[in-house]
């Protein structure tokens, strides 16, 4: 009886394991169409994994986790440049977002597959340098985009810090009406991108006599949790009874704090940065937001897929220099942080009343 | 066990109600409140605020319920935040997708999603032997992993639900919004089933001693196997809640809710050895926990220590529940007759 539970474990392992192997060969399969376009530009490939590419050059997108719309709507863009540039394209997800080791995992799976490029949203900023190092080495070209880590050649950077926190602030204003109490929601305490933000706006309100007569109460923490994110809204709508505007630099903040306002009935007005199609309801100028900004995260993955093109192809050059990428748009080319050089996609994008139904079918 | 104390009556009535481990947690809830009371300079004791405490944590309280049952036979589900997540994004696909029009049917459905998952876990559990821990760790990324994979990595948005449904958790009955009146008619389905009925005291003895249960005729795998069903009902039930509140499904939703629902129960003096803890307990705790989650903003403490601060305070509460506890059991050893 024993040994035959224990066959009968095995055999479903052994299903399990064919399954899984089928589930990871599809969506290489799904790519193919679109590389196919060129029926003359497909050779015989050595490898017999990489088959169904066109070409024989193939760019990688790592993205940060699965299960988030943002992320998806990054690698579209990634997989449409890499369609428009002919090369073949993988995207790759890490199995959590918390442990770095899943990421490393995933490069060193990119590197046996012979693809000459790879962007990572990376997951820390210091423990994936070596494995990029050794990507490298193999003659890899790697750039990051969303989160920057050391080992990149290049960042492309979805919107310089301190154009984000000139917009923040600039909506603050405008919705305050020049003057009066403004409180902030952000992601969690320890958020690198909205530190980063919060600290420039400071610097913004600091510097500008303008900003003098606005009074920044508190900055709260929501966690990017649904349900923190509104009580700590409702905690600031109930301990501040003359606050005007709640800016909130995170698309899970926003939500939470834009729904939390509106039920309430109170007359404050939500700034921040927010996803479109979640945003919908809210924004408007009648409504609890009048507007809002976000990058084009499609933007964001196009442009990555271009800028490890203009890096193979020795187009781009010392930091102060600009490239043409073959989107025909013209980049110019920055010191990096942790990477070694960085590029600025675009300013923020503003979603208004006017617009939001167009941007909300898109992402 | 209660009901040899019960029967000793030292002390009378009134050292018998000192006694109660309910009353020293809502003691030490009071003496929170008025901490909170003080250094939020009186903006915390509001109807509003208490109105948004009853809905925001109504579906934390209604999966704490569950939770006590499955404690109460000596389990433990970790898996019911990814069943929450499941259950709240396939009622709302199905309702972004047209085939859902009635606001009811959302929460109904939602709910036999959860009680599918559950009865599944339930399964594993009861007929497969393992460990609940187990088994519930495994199932917390299967299920998490399949509503991923069902929503392709997209959330539903407010303006692909019905109105009607997002709506409901802002409506109130007589004064109380009708997500607190879920959570309140719940609790006294558990307290009502938990001291009077059969099946409630099948699961105290599951809990309390298997062996003795099963020596005595009880179906242990049968009491399991409907604890972990209803917990996953109950999971289910706070899916809806959940996206009815936020009028949001996002595949990431209530990551980690499984904690402070095990928390609210460990504070209610629900035993996690199993066969020890009540419905009066659990509701206790779980108010706990949401004063203190709601409340830790606004008592001026650093965002970096509010964390820190939190598990402190549980400590605090579990610890005076435990030396009341064990007060309990000395007095009770004091009676008996040598």
């Amino acid at each position: 009886m024993k040994k035959l539970i224990a066959l009968l474990l095995a055999l479903v392992m052994v299903a399990g394991l064919v399954a899984c192997g089928g589930g990871e060969a599809t969506p290489t399969t799904t790519e193919a169409p679109v590389e196919n376009v060129d029926p003359t530009d497909a050779p015989e490939q050595e490898d017999p994994t990489d088959a169904p590419v066109a070409s024989d050059i193939t760019y990688a997108i790592v993205a940060k986790s699965e299960g988030n719309p943002y992320m998806e709507k990054m690698v579209d863009g990634f997989k449409e440049a890499c369609a428009a540039m002919g090369v073949g394209c993988e995207v790759k997800y890490p199995a959590t977002a918390t442990k770095i080791e899943d990421q490393i995992a995933v490069i060193n799976e990119l590197i046996g597959q012979n693809v000459k490029g790879i962007a990572i949203a990376a997951n820390d900023a210091e423990a994936l340098s070596a494995t990029l190092e050794e990507a490298k080495a193999e003659g890899i070209t790697i750039i990051t985009l969303d989160s920057d880590t050391t080992g990149s050649q290049m960042f492309i950077n979805q919107a310089g810090i301190k154009e984000v926190a000139q917009v923040l602030v600039d909506s603050v204003y405008d919705m305050a009406g020049g003057e009066g109490e403004f409180a902030v929601l952000s992601a969690a305490s320890t958020a690198t991108n909205q530190n980063a933000w919060i600290a420039a706006m400071e610097e913004i309100i600091d510097a500008d006599e303008k900003y003098a007569n606005l009074n920044w109460v508190e900055t709260v923490y929501g966690d990017d949790e649904s349900q923190k994110s509104t009580d700590e809204t409702q905690n600031l709508m109930n301990k501040y009874p003359n606050l005007k505007v709640i800016c909130c630099p995170t698309t899970v903040g926003v939500l939470a704090c834009a729904k939390a306002v509106q039920d309430s009935g109170s007359a404050i007005k939500v700034a921040g940065l927010g996803l479109p199609s979640e945003m919908k309801d809210y924004v408007a100028d009648d409504k609890v937001c009048p507007y809002m900004y976000l990058w084009n995260p499609i933007d964001v993955g196009s442009c990555a897929a271009y800028a490890i093109k203009a890096i193979a192809d020795g187009k781009v050059g010392e930091v102060g220099t600009e490239f043409t990428a073959d989107n025909g748009t013209t980049y110019t080319i920055m010191e990096g942080d942790n990477a070694e050089l960085q590029i600025i996609v675009g300013p923020p994008f503003a979603f208004n009343g006017e617009n939001i139904a167009e941007w909300a079918a898109i992402y | 066990m209660t009901v040899k104390q019960k029967t000793l009556k030292k002390g009378g009535k009134l050292g018998e109600v000192l006694r109660s481990r309910e009353i020293s947690l809502l003691l030490v809830m009071v003496l929170l409140c008025v901490v909170i009371q003080w250094r939020s300079g009186g903006t915390f004791f509001t109807p509003g605020v208490i109105t948004q405490l009853a809905q925001n944590y109504a579906y934390t309280a209604v999966l704490t319920f569950g939770m006590l049952l499955v404690l109460l036979i000596g389990g433990i589900d970790i898996s019911i935040a990814s069943t929450l997540a499941f259950s709240g994004m396939a009622s709302s696909m199905l309702m972004q997708h047209g085939f859902l029009t009635n606001p009811f049917m959302v929460f109904l459905v939602s709910t036999l999603i959860g009680l599918g998952c559950g009865l599944i876990i339930g399964l594993v559990i009861a007929k497969g032997k393992v460990l609940p821990i187990i088994a519930t760790l495994g199932f917390q990324y299967i299920v998490r992993g399949l509503t991923y994979v069902i929503s392709d990595s997209k959330w539903v948005s407010s303006d692909e639900m019905l109105p009607a449904f997002t709506q409901f958790s802002l409506d109130s009955f007589l004064g109380i919004p009708y997500l607190a009146w879920i959570f309140l008619v719940l609790f006294v389905i558990v307290l009502l089933v938990l001291k009077w009925t059969e099946f409630g005291r099948q699961i105290y003895a599951v809990g309390s001693n298997a062996e003795a249960a099963k020596i005595s005729g009880i179906n242990i795998d049968r009491i399991k196997i409907l604890v972990y069903s209803i917990n996953g009902a109950i999971a289910g039930l706070a899916g809806a809640m959940f996206t009815s509140k936020y009028a949001s499904a996002q595949s990431n939703m209530a990551t980690g809710a499984e904690m402070d629902v095990i928390a609210a129960c460990v504070i209610g003096g629900v035993s996690l050895n199993g066969g020890q803890g009540n419905a009066v307990g659990a509701l206790l705790g779980v108010i706990t926990i949401a004063i203190i989650s709601k409340s830790l903003s606004l008592v001026g403490i650093d965002a970096f220590w509010q964390q820190a601060l939190k598990g402190v305070i549980i400590l605090l509460a579990v610890a005076v529940n435990v030396l009341v506890q064990r007060n309990n059991d000395r007095e009770v050893l004091k009676g008996r007759e040598i």
